[in-house]
């Protein structure tokens, strides 16, 4: 694996916890001196919120689809019929 | 930069494997457990929007869990009951004992942030979109699905489980790299 994805992969261990106490020390004092480092591992941070935000929005995209096809599939009409029952008294649709 | 900021950095990695991950059927799970919420929001004089909004953030966090190994003392959806009543608790600030929680479902604990809080974030992820779709793939796998090392080789097609590594390495970089070159300063990403 080349240098930077070296450099990749001990970050990750640091910022999952997969480092050892001393080694973890020694990366600490390393990001308390080194600028370039600590913007590095900050940027690699973020990367991770990334991704779960992205994930999240899938998922999420995955349960309108889910909704939809509930909703507009004749073999669920009875799901559909509780859930619009539930609602009756409002103007909105279910759909 | 300090040591409380550090201690910040390392407090947002997803987490890592923890047990194999059980296929879960969505679609069985959400008409067993969304008439349940609807008829709590609507008591609650919510409208069929707001019991599906809240329905969705429930199964999301519902799936985190489940992905995490948390095994709940109750029917999931009763589980899932719960977990939109301390959403709906905490969008309309209201009192929790306005709101009837049973013994199992006052346990119930829920991420401290809202799901949809970091604007930021989500601006964010156009970034990751960027690094072509195999990348995000793989990441999404990985860091949010937590799918264990060796199913991703087989899933991807990788020929070892280190060039799997090897790639997902490569692609957190180029993702990396991208958020490097479009932010405008220190305290874009620095919170």
């Amino acid at each position: 694996m080349r240098t930077s994805l070296n450099s990749i992969q001990e970050t990750e261990r640091f910022l999952s916890g997969a480092m050892a106490p001393g080694e973890r020390l020694l990366y600490r004092a390393k990001l308390l001196l080194d600028r370039t480092l600590f913007l590095d591992t900050a940027l690699q941070s973020l990367v991770y919120r990334i991704i779960v935000a992205y994930g999240r929005k899938r998922k999420r995209a995955e349960l309108e689809a889910l909704h939809r096809s509930l909703f507009n599939n004749p073999e669920k009409v009875t799901f559909r019929q509780t859930i619009e029952n539930i609602f009756d008294h409002g103007n909105e649709t279910t759909r | 930069m300090n040591a409380a900021m550090i201690d910040t950095l390392t407090r947002v990695y997803p987490g890592k494997v923890t047990a194999p991950i059980q296929s879960v059927s969505f679609e069985s799970l959400y008409e067993a457990a969304f008439p349940a919420v609807a008829r709590f929001v609507s008591k609650q004089g919510g409208t069929f929007t707001d019991a599906k909004d809240v329905f969705h953030d429930a199964m999301i966090i519902w799936y985190e869990k489940h992905r995490d190994g948390f095994t709940a003392q109750t029917a999931d959806e009763a589980y899932i009951l719960g977990i939109a009543k301390h959403l709906w608790i905490r969008k309309f600030n209201r009192n929790k004992s306005s709101v009837s929680l049973d013994a199992v479902e006052m346990l119930i604990d829920i991420p401290a942030n809202d799901l949809h809080s970091e604007v930021h974030i989500n601006q964010l992820v156009r970034y990751l979109e960027r690094a072509g779709r195999r990348c995000l793939d793989l990441l999404v796998a990985f860091y949010y699905e937590k799918m264990p090392m060796r199913t991703i080789r087989e899933r991807f097609q990788y020929g070892s489980e280190r060039s799997a590594t090897v790639q997902k390495f490569k692609c957190l970089e180029k993702v990396r790299e991208e958020v490097r070159k479009n932010s405008l300063s220190y305290e874009d990403f620095i919170e």
